[in-house]
Order: structure tokens, then C-alpha cells, then sequence
């Protein structure tokens, strides 16, 4: 039972980006859209972000955002659609829920316990081709990381002509919307990083460095 | 001359250079009920971490900022920052969003917490006996009907961002802005009265995700003699805009 459910986690975590969060076989007519399981315990990201951050992130905000998604489609069309579309859509008063529940199940997806240190696989070759090296890359997405006002999201995305570029997203705003795909992201809106460092954000980033999944990083590199 | 007389000249002359090229800077206010005073509504941890990291951080950024914008502008050196805010388009491109930022971030901080007070026995909402109470019944029907105009102005902040009660050209109003931008700049003939901060930090400490809790403590903290002293200079326009020394916010 337990290999099952970590095959069927695992499996969810390859499929190309744009699939993250699909439906899961759990969604009924009252819920058209579900929160997708975490890849690990709430614990396990510790010491870097503890299970208390987790348990708030995941079940209040990220579940918070199903729910109302849930609400304000319930009984329309766009129940119909899925959450890949409703992002790409864009629409007033669905696009930000839509937009945040892709968002954080990519956030969940892009670290994983004990992950972290220097880029593997395909995407290190890229990055060191594209950026200079590796500590580069890190010191420009940390920087950009940092330096952005207000609430968002930072993105390692890929275009289509397949360059790698570091993009800034206000609020629920995703590169999804500008014709990118997502290979990892980090959350900056300050409930991803309240309740451990207060208002310092950098030392939340310089964390987050330490769970990075590069497997799943590489996983988006070889998707659709 | 002897050497007493050298080091008075001395200093006379470091003096008159020191005030003839000391720049505007901005100082942290203090928050004048303690952080212990505005419990158990909002928690000592949050107003300390509010004030001293959050606020502080804005005026240290604002002032470094500033150094930047008078050596490439001196000419806005003797204008508040309030008067960069109300058109930031007089400021130089690449230091204009920084300014709308770290400003506006300055500024608004100063308008939330000089806008709390402890809770006394006082009932919430203005006192019947002033102007602003009379106003807000004259604007939005009653207090309660202004309460539940602000608290759905606050549900549309998605999020970074402030709901504010306004002097707008003539008349109270509601409005909510984004990041740290202003009221200054919705144009000429507006003044803030009251602030309500609707970052994260303002709440999680405290309440977590549970924006609407810290809404409802924060009415029963409105400092209405703030509001109250900001109407009557709204309304009469007094030139505290252009008076660079006075500590009005």
C-alpha cells in the first residue's frame, strides 16, 4: 500500500509541469479541483523549514485556495477546465486561486528533504553553459530572490527557444502566462517564511538552497 | 594664536560645513504607547518585529536612498519626502520605484502606528464629539456602515498591500493600495487619516493566516484623535508637506 502511494507520488512528480495538480481520481462534481498530497511529511523539510511553517502553508493557504477554487467554479463551466487552463485563461476572480494552487503544488515539487547542493543531471550543463557556472546562477536567483518587493513567487523557467532565465512574478502571477515553462520556484510571499525567520528573507532563501530537488528540476527540463 | 582659539575656529568651521551639506534624513519614530501597550490585541512580538525590523528597515533604506537622489537631483533635497511621493515623476527613473517603495514604506508605517492606541474603556469608533465622527456619519451613513465598507475594501488587498481611510478633495473616502504605494499618489487634495497595513507581517505572528482576526482587533485599536488631528490638517491644508523639520507622521 505504502509503495503504491509513493509510486503514484513519484509518478506525479515526473509528469510534465503543466500536470502538476491534475484532477485526482478523489475529485467529485462538488470539488472539480484537488489539493494535491506533499511528496514528503510536514516534518521533513526541517531544520531549514519546519513542520510548523508546512502544516500552515499547506493546510490553511495552499488547501485554502483549493477550497475557494472549489466554490467559485462549483456549478460553471470552468469546472470543466483544468487547473493548467484556468492559469492560462486568466480570468478575474479565478485566475489568482488558480494561479496559487498550481503555484504551490510547484512550490512543494521543487524541494524535496535532503535535496539541495549543486545542480545534477541535464539541467547542471545548462546552467553552467547559460550562466557562467553554477554559484552564478545561485547568487543571481538569490538575488532576484531577495530583492523582490511585495508579495510573489521566483521562477527558473525555460523558453521556448530552450534558454534558461530567472523571472519575478507578483503575487499569484505565474510564467506560465508569458509562454515559459516552469523548472523551479521559490515563494516569497512572507507566509512561506514568517513563522522561521521573521522578516528575513534572505536567510529563508539561503535555506531553501538546501532542499532544492534537481530531480524534479530535471524532470520539467524533459517535459512537454 | 594660541591653540584654544585655533580649535574653537576649528570647530566653528566644521560646523558651518557639516550644516551647510547635511542632507534630509529620516528618523524611526517611537511608538508611543511601548510594545506592550497595545495587548492582548496585537502582541509585543509583533509590534516589536513590526517596528524594529519592518519600520526601521524602511527609514534606514529610504535614508541611504535618499544620499543617492540629492547627489543626482540636489534640487529635490529641501522637498519632504511626502511632496517626492505625491509625484514621483520628479524623481529620476532609476530611482523612482525605489523611492515609491522605501518612501512610501516609511511613510505608511508612520500613518499605522501613529494611527493605534491602547484600548482604554473607550468604545470603539470616534467619539460622538468629533468632526471626523460627524463626517464619517455625514460619508458612509453611520460607523458601522464605514467598518463594513473598509473591512470589504480590505478583502479585495490580494496580497501586499493597505486599505486606507482618506481625505479625498473634499470628502472621506476608502481606498486600498498596493506594496507600499500611497495615497499621495492618487494626485493632488489627498490626504491620509488612517492606515491599516495588510502585509503579512502586520498579522502572522499573531493570527497566522487569519487576516480577518487582526482586522477586527485593529478597529478596536484606531487611534480617532490621530484621525481626528489628520482631518483638521486636511482640511486646512496646512503646509506640514512643505515644513521638512516638523516630526508630523
Amino acid at each position: 500500500m505504502l509503495n503504491r502511494v509513493c509510486n503514484r507520488i513519484t509518478k506525479r512528480k515526473n509528469i510534465g509541469n503543466h500536470k502538476i495538480a491534475v484532477r485526482s481520481l478523489s475529485s467529485t462534481p462538488e470539488k472539480p479541483f484537488s489539493l494535491p498530497p506533499l511528496p514528503y511529511d510536514k516534518a521533513a523539510l526541517e531544520p531549514h523549514i519546519s513542520r510548523e511553517t508546512v502544516e500552515y502553508h499547506y493546510e490553511k493557504h495552499h488547501r485554502g485556495y483549493v477550497d475557494k477554487l472549489n466554490a467559485i467554479t462549483k456549478d460553471t463551466t470552468l469546472a470543466q477546465s483544468s487547473l493548467h487552463d484556468l492559469v492560462l485563461q486568466q480570468k478575474p476572480g479565478t485566475f489568482n486561486l488558480a494561479a496559487q494552487t498550481w503555484n504551490h503544488t510547484f512550490y512543494w515539487n521543487s524541494m524535496t528533504p535532503n535535496g539541495g547542493g549543486e545542480a545534477t543531471g541535464n539541467i547542471a550543463a545548462s546552467i553552467e553553459e547559460q550562466f557562467g557556472s553554477f554559484s552564478k546562477f545561485k547568487e543571481e536567483f538569490t538575488a532576484q530572490a531577495i530583492g523582490h518587493f511585495g508579495s510573489g513567487w521566483v521562477w527558473l523557467a525555460q523558453n521556448e527557444s530552450g534558454r534558461l532565465q530567472i523571472v519575478q512574478t507578483h503575487d499569484a502571477a505565474n510564467p506560465l502566462t508569458d509562454g515559459l515553462k516552469p523548472i523551479l520556484t521559490c515563494d516569497v510571499w512572507e507566509h512561506a517564511y514568517y513563522i522561521d525567520y521573521r522578516n528575513l528573507r534572505p536567510k529563508y532563501v539561503d535555506a531553501w538552497w538546501n532542499l532544492v530537488d534537481w530531480n524534479f528540476a530535471n524532470a520539467q527540463l524533459e517535459g512537454q | 594664536m594660541n591653540t584654544k582659539t585655533q580649535l574653537w575656529i576649528l570647530a566653528t568651521i566644521v560646523c558651518c560645513l557639516t550644516i551647510g551639506t547635511v542632507a534630509t534624513q529620516y528618523t524611526l519614530m517611537e511608538l508611543p504607547y511601548g510594545y506592550h501597550g497595545l495587548e492582548p490585541l496585537m502582541s509585543e512580538q509583533t509590534l516589536k518585529v513590526h517596528h524594529l525590523a519592518h519600520h526601521a528597515g524602511y527609514t534606514n533604506k529610504l535614508n541611504a536612498l535618499l544620499l543617492d537622489i540629492y547627489q543626482d537631483q540636489p534640487a529635490l533635497e529641501p522637498l519632504n519626502v511626502t511632496l517626492l511621493l505625491r509625484d514621483p515623476a520628479q524623481v529620476n527613473e532609476k530611482y523612482r520605484q525605489k523611492l515609491i517603495n522605501l518612501g512610501g514604506g516609511y511613510v505608511n508605517h508612520n500613518y499605522f502606528f501613529k494611527g493605534l492606541a491602547p484600548v482604554s474603556d473607550k468604545q470603539e469608533g470616534p467619539h460622538q464629539d468629533l468632526q471626523i465622527a460627524k463626517d464619517i456619519a455625514q460619508v458612509f451613513g453611520s460607523y458601522s456602515e464605514f467598518k463594513e465598507q473598509f473591512i470589504q475594501a480590505s478583502n479585495t488587498v490580494f496580497g501586499s498591500g493597505w486599505t486606507w481611510l482618506y481625505y479625498n478633495n473634499g470628502e472621506l473616502a476608502i481606498t486600498t493600495s498596493k506594496n507600499q504605494d500611497s495615497v499621495y499618489e492618487l494626485g493632488p487634495g489627498t490626504f491620509p487619516i488612517l492606515a491599516l497595513d495588510l502585509w503579512e507581517h502586520a498579522y502572522y505572528i499573531q493570527h497566522h493566516n487569519k487576516k480577518a482576526n487582526f482586522i477586527d482587533n485593529w478597529f478596536e485599536l484606531v487611534n480617532w484623535d490621530f484621525a481626528e488631528n489628520n482631518l483638521e490638517q486636511a482640511k486646512s491644508e496646512i503646509a506640514i508637506l512643505e515644513d521638512q523639520n516638523a516630526n508630523y507622521v
